[in-house]
């Protein structure tokens, strides 16, 4: 039922079929992609898209093409990694501060709203300045600073029905806390739940692809759509193909998680606009 | 409406005819260089350089005693000595120049030159201060006596370089803490205006004691980002561009009003192995990975044919004659087989560090070198690091360091001394090729100790052999600095030791 009203909505379902696309091909990444995306050819250097080579080479000499394919599979598992740790733990404090209020409630939200207060930018760099830069670095930078966010939506979706009769019946039924959390609560919660997944999905790609922009996420010689952005910036008079392609990328991504996340939203409940 | 119109209309009018004005008079251009540089100046104060950009600024406003002819860097030239004599192995009396003020007015006499030299050797831990001197005793005014520790080939070279600059005593007294952003010193230019990021203003020394400058002001602009130079270069806003991108050359050089000039620098860019580690200790190891990089392609590829590819050693040829290339080629089969006889047949993982925006296409070296290695099943990880950091975590004393190879660069004197002293020696905190043979420092010191020029540069000829050989080093190229020059500067030249030669350049 949900999904005829999704589909009613022209920009979900573009949305939808864009991350489906892109799904497919990191999939089957191995067997789309023309060539090594890793195998440098020098002479080869910054070339312009030809047959051979639709989308054209990198700095290094490195098909484009074949970079955007496997860096499919990256970004998917940087945002759909960096979306679960985010959720993950605001989900949980979210719940735990509605749920039982008072002094824990307080510890959560200001524990929280330190975690607010480094911009993901410079929290990305204090990790880089301790442990070194990498890409899982960058994922956890971003997703922590993520966590304040969805902490307060799904706190305040949950105190929407924390008090409501039903839960008060449950309790006085005799069902203990976990149960009411997880079988009442998590459940009520779950539309707000999809759809901050979609949102995060899309700030945690845009994010960490920021970061390896910076030099401070993917390391060479991993084909992150970011890190290619970092390397062809040199050369935008004379080869600005390595800089545009994959940034159309990034955008196309980046806008369908979060037209998906808008969709969803309207579907689920209105009542968040 | 139709006033507030006509009000509008005297004013654009009025800011028309202004903005003509702003632009210089043509025919009488302003005598003003302005030079985009690639880092910011750290300090003046000749003992604590940062870099040699630090120097560059340095050699605007300090003099030294002599300098080294940069056709011929094996002479000395008289700058604030006007003549020398040597008394034995270890002495010699310098005349200085009279009628030489600093430009706080204290004279320049020989107490000026005690103080500065004898504040270079005690203030430096290690053996940078290339010159070997033990004391230096006041014979008159216009009369030094220079003694050093033992016989040295290299006491010229170190007198040259801006760590021996002449220093006003009475400044550094004065100014105490704050001396190293208020230089005095008997140079062609003084310090105008510091603004750490944005820009270093010199202007010219009127009361200079030869012939002033054609300029009357000088501005370094840092500007990190290549791309953001190149622009302002290209816009004008700056005049001379150094480190011009290579690739951008052709563009350049198509272009009537903006011009290239390559200087070769004695600066080489190599790849240290650090000898001792676990991974890197077996020399086969090391030979492979000389074996699998393919220099010439990254000079023609990387460097864009510009700088010319490390083929004989350490040091270029302008240093050390040689007649044929150092090291090993490029043969990544063998490569393969000296890793499987080593016990690599599966591959194996190497750390490669190296500091960001430092050397020209230092990061594109590493990626290259990253991509050839993996193709003999050595997969290297890289590490981009900030410049300061860099050199924080990699100048140490320890046997047990940290890293495996880095990408570095060394500015080389034309006395390969110091070079072998500082890059291979036990007690030094940049051996980072972890290099401890006590029969090759020896070597060192007998080297400086010889008289016979010859003599002497065979000695450092097998040295250099010897430390490409082993693979303490992998040299990659050699460096050249391009510089962009705007056609309306006249006379600008680059030392090959990175500083500028500019007693001469005017704008036209």
């Amino acid at each position: 039922m949900f999904w005829k009203r999704l589909f009613r909505s022209k920009s979900s379902l573009f949305a939808i079929v864009i991350l489906l696309i892109i799904l497919f091909v990191a999939i089957f990444a191995p067997f789309l992609s023309p060539y090594d995306p890793t195998e440098q050819s020098l002479e080869f250097r910054r070339e312009l898209p030809t047959k051979e080579h639709p989308f054209g080479r990198d700095p290094f000499g490195r098909d484009i093409l074949s970079r955007i394919i496997y860096g499919t599979r990256v970004t998917f598992v940087v945002g759909i990694m960096g979306a679960l740790i985010s959720i993950f733990f605001g989900v949980i404090f979210g719940i735990f501060a509605a749920y039982y209020g008072g002094r824990l409630s307080s510890i959560i939200m200001r524990l929280v709203d330190v975690l607010l207060a480094f911009p993901y930018f410079i929290f990305a760099i204090l990790l880089v300045a301790i442990f070194g830069p990498g890409l899982w670095k960058a994922i956890m930078a971003i997703a922590i600073s993520e966590i304040p966010k969805v902490t307060r939506i799904i706190r305040g979706a949950t105190l929407n029905i924390v008090n409501s009769e039903y839960i008060e019946s449950a309790r006085a039924i005799g069902a203990n806390n976990f149960r009411i959390i997880f079988n009442h609560l998590l459940i009520n919660v779950s539309s707000v739940i999809i759809v901050y997944f979609s949102l995060e999905l899309s700030h945690v790609i845009l994010g960490v692809a920021a970061l390896s922009f910076l030099g401070l996420g993917a390391q060479p010689p991993l084909p992150e759509w970011g890190l290619m952005l970092n390397e062809a910036k040199g050369y935008l008079m004379i080869a600005p193909h390595m800089s545009i392609i994959p940034g159309v990328f990034i955008v196309l991504l980046v806008l369908s998680a979060n037209i998906l996340g808008d969709g969803l939203r309207d579907v689920l409940d209105p009542k968040l606009k | 409406m139709k006033k507030d119109f006509k009000i509008f209309c005297i004013v654009f009018v009025f800011l028309l005819l202004i903005s003509f004005n702003i632009y210089a008079d043509d025919a009488n251009p302003e005598q003003i260089l302005k030079v985009g540089i690639g880092t910011d100046i750290g300090t003046f104060d000749v003992i604590k350089f940062t870099s040699s950009n630090d120097m560059k600024a340095a050699s605007l406003v300090f003099e030294t005693l002599i300098t080294l002819d940069p056709n011929d860097l094996g002479m000395p030239v008289p700058l604030l000595a006007t003549s020398w004599k040597q008394i034995n192995e270890i002495t010699w009396i310098f005349n200085l120049r009279k009628g030489v003020k600093f430009i706080d007015g204290t004279p320049f006499n020989a107490a000026a030159v005690k103080f500065s030299l004898e504040r270079a050797i005690t203030a430096l831990k290690s053996s940078r201060f290339q010159g070997m001197i033990k004391v230096v005793n006041i014979i008159n005014d216009y009369q030094v006596e220079i003694k050093l520790k033992e016989p040295s080939s290299s006491f010229f070279t170190g007198l040259s370089r801006q760590t021996a600059s002449i220093i006003s005593p009475t400044a550094v007294k004065k100014y105490g803490e704050d001396w190293f952003k208020n230089p005095v010193g008997t140079g062609m230019f003084k310090l105008e205006e510091w603004i750490p990021g944005r820009y270093v203003a010199f202007t010219r020394n009127e009361d200079y004691w030869g012939t002033p400058a054609k300029l009357e002001k000088v501005v370094f602009y840092p500007i990190v980002n290549e791309d953001t130079r190149l622009m302002s270069f290209k816009s004008g806003e700056i005049n001379v561009c150094e480190d011009l991108p290579a690739y951008e050359v052709p563009n350049i050089e198509a272009d009537p009003n903006l011009n290239i000039q390559i200087q070769p620098q004695l600066r080489t860019i190599f790849l240290t192995l650090n000898t001792l580690c676990d991974t890197l200790k077996d020399i086969r190891v090391r030979k492979a990975i000389a074996l699998a990089i393919d220099k010439e392609g990254i000079f023609k590829y990387v460097m864009e044919g510009i700088a010319p590819e490390a083929k004989y050693g350490l040091f270029p040829p302008q240093i050390l004659t040689k007649d044929e290339p150092i090291g090993y080629g490029y043969d990544p089969e063998l490569a393969k087989k000296l890793l499987a006889e080593a016990g690599y047949a599966d591959g194996l993982e190497l750390e490669l560090w190296v500091p960001e925006g430092r050397y020209a296409k230092g990061v594109e070296i590493c990626k290259v070198v990253q991509g050839q290695l993996s193709k003999v099943g050595i997969k290297v990880n890289i590490s981009i690091m900030e410049s300061g950091s860099f050199w924080e975590l990699t100048s140490n004393y320890d046997i047990d360091k940290k890293f495996q190879m880095l990408l570095i660069g060394w500015l080389l004197p034309p006395d390969p001394f110091p070079v072998f002293l500082v890059l291979f020696n036990s007690d030094s905190n940049v051996n980072f090729s972890n290099y401890r043979f006590p029969g090759f420092e020896a070597r060192n010191i007998l080297a400086s100790r010889t008289a016979d020029k010859d003599e002497r540069d065979q000695i450092y000829l097998d040295m250099d052999k010897e430390v490409v050989e082993y693979v303490a080093i992998i040299p990659i190229y050699y460096g050249a600095m391009i510089y962009g020059v705007n056609a309306e500067v006249q006379e600008f030249a680059g030392h090959p030791m990175d500083y500028l030669l500019i007693a001469d350049t005017w704008i036209k």
